[in-house]
């Protein structure tokens, strides 16, 4: 019983995690019609600083290069800094990139994410490289396993309904407004006098301080990180999820990741292996994510729950 | 004289093929300006040099005596100098009212933090810009359909839509790309009526390009004719439907 309780607690918190991923996409793709394929990447920007900054300070040798970073910062420091770097690091890229449009912003974006991959992979001196960062500290913890991982499970969730908050009061505001009337047509609302740029930016950088608040969480719940974690992979299942939930409405796209994320992803991962047939769950997963994509766009292209007019009326 | 818009001498370039060359164009405040020509002649090349969306190669464009031309479109928008599309762009999956809504000028909720947060400022302006809103969709007959999304409407909608949500901003002149393309003789009238008004009573400025000529003739107080890029003719609709060269190139005898 027990057993299955922390399995459902720690499905629960992926899926609240990787909500607040799809969040960011909303806000990036959903909102304002940035094509990006670069959510991982912040994901591992959020993470990588979140680790290193909440490790205890240590040196050891690495592959024979010295690791000496770690600065024993608590977990809310970690939190706080994982997204301002991941903002920080979307804000630089944002000043070249984000003139470029659709296709163009979508290569660049997958692109950056797998650098950051490779940095993670190859600057041990920082990261430690493929051996990972271990021993990640979790708050709350020190008691039972099952009531350590209830807490972070509702720290994870308190986090998550903030930032949909947040994102639903944005999305209803006049800055939601124009970032829908540049992904609806961007000239449009150039010629109504607003600045592309400036705004595009904002989305950019917003979805990439959530994302970076994701792999903070992310860090801080799996206890080690290590590169391979950070594949553009999970840009993909994020997108699918965006696409499943419904692009542009936040309800959907925490919806959207429960039932790909939670039931597909993550619910599999538990089922009766069929002896002599480990490879078949994994492969068989992927098989039904692509087909329950297909369904999806061909019945439902507006995902479960579509995007819904606003209504200003109430308001007046 | 001074002219509340006046282009010199502008050229436009697009490869080998000169799309407006040397145009010089001088409107002033308070009039409604017609700008006619054949298909291809460079009314839209001219509109889109007015208003930021192409450099012009050479020539200068000056609106309230400051030089605009090099200026981005959206900059052009807050001084005051608002077009719309030939083709109408309304947003699609928006509805008529937050087409209208994004389009006025210094809204405190399209900072993030104010957007976040909705202090009463936000949301006065808000209520300030959906009264005004709902009066315009009043006068242009769209008010029925404000929760509608854009993309439910008529061509001839659109195009109402398209001039109510530039109207938005509140601009000192407006440039309007076949404003009646597609609408109903109903709507046409409705709209060449609310651009007397807006003249009479807000003291707008017009530049009209249209191919119905009996909106052009009873509307406006002069009109440049474009050929090849170049301005044929300028003088009063009687002028100018009496100029030879006009009827040879346009008019078509």
């Amino acid at each position: 019983m027990e057993g299955f309780i922390s399995f459902l607690l720690s499905i629960a918190t992926i899926v609240a995690i990787y909500s607040i991923l799809t969040l960011a996409l909303n806000i990036r793709w959903g909102f304002t019609g940035l094509l990006d394929f670069g959510i991982a990447g912040f994901f591992a920007i959020g993470a990588y600083t979140s680790a290193i900054l909440t490790s205890p300070p240590s040196e050891e040798l690495v592959f024979g290069v010295r690791h000496s970073l770690g600065f024993g910062v608590p977990f809310l420091g970690g939190l706080v800094a994982a997204a301002a770097a991941a903002a920080i690091v979307a804000y630089l890229i944002g000043i070249p990139t984000l003139r470029l449009r659709g296709d163009y912003l979508a290569i660049m974006t997958i692109g950056l994410s797998e650098i950051f991959r490779y940095v993670a992979v190859n600057e041990k001196w920082l990261t430690r490289g493929s051996q990972g960062i271990r021993n990640l500290p979790r708050p709350f913890s020190g008691h039972s396993n099952l009531l350590d991982a209830l807490f972070y499970f509702l720290l994870v969730l308190a986090i998550l309904l903030i930032l949909y908050l947040i994102s639903q009061r944005v999305y209803n505001s006049p800055l939601g407004r124009v970032l829908k009337g540049i992904r609806e047509d961007e000239t449009v609302t150039e010629a109504l006098g607003k600045k592309i740029f400036r705004f595009r930016m904002l989305a950019f950088v917003f979805g990439a301080a959530y994302a970076g608040v994701a792999g903070s969480l992310w860090a801080h719940y799996s206890g080690s990180i290590m590169p391979h974690e950070f594949v553009p992979d999970i840009t993909f299942l994020i997108w699918v999820s965006l696409t499943i939930g419904g692009s542009g409405n936040n309800k959907g796209a925490i919806l959207g990741t429960l039932v790909l994320i939670g039931l597909l992803q993550q619910g599999t991962r538990f089922l009766p292996t069929i002896e002599g047939y480990t490879y078949l769950i994994p492969g068989l997963r992927l098989i039904v994510i692509g087909f329950l994509l297909i369904l999806c766009l061909r019945f439902r292209p507006q995902g479960l729950i579509p995007e819904k007019a606003v209504s200003v009326e109430k308001e007046s | 004289m001074n002219f509340l818009l006046e282009a010199k001498e502008v050229v436009k370039d697009f490869g080998g093929l000169r799309a407006v060359d040397h145009c010089s164009i001088a409107v002033e405040k308070g009039s409604i300006c017609g700008l006619i020509g054949p298909n291809g002649a460079g009314k839209t090349t001219l509109f889109d040099l007015l208003t930021g969306f192409y450099k012009p190669n050479s020539g200068s464009v000056y609106f309230k005596e400051q030089r605009i031309d090099g200026l981005d479109p959206h900059e052009i928008c807050l001084r005051g100098l608002v077009r719309t599309f030939q083709i109408a762009r309304e947003l699609k999956n928006m509805t008529l009212l937050e087409n209208m809504l994004l389009a006025p000028k210094g809204q405190f909720g399209e900072h993030l933090a104010y957007a976040i947060v909705q202090p009463p400022k936000v949301l006065r302006r808000e209520r300030e810009n959906l009264g005004k809103a709902r009066q315009i969709l009043k006068i242009v007959g769209l008010n029925h359909l404000q929760n509608e999304l854009a993309t439910n409407l008529s061509g001839g909608q659109r195009k109402m839509l398209e001039v109510a949500r530039a109207l938005m901003t509140d601009p000192e002149m407006l440039l309007l790309d076949e404003p009646t393309a597609g609408a109903t003789f109903e709507e046409t009238r409705k709209l060449m009526d609310y651009i007397e008004t807006l003249r009479r009573d807000q003291g707008l400025t017009f530049l009209i390009v249209e191919h119905k000529m009996e909106v052009i003739m009873n509307l406006c107080d002069q009109i440049f004719v474009m050929n090849n890029g170049e301005r044929l003719a300028q003088g009063t609709p009687r002028e100018v439907q009496q100029n030879p060269q006009v009827i040879e190139a346009y008019l078509g005898a």
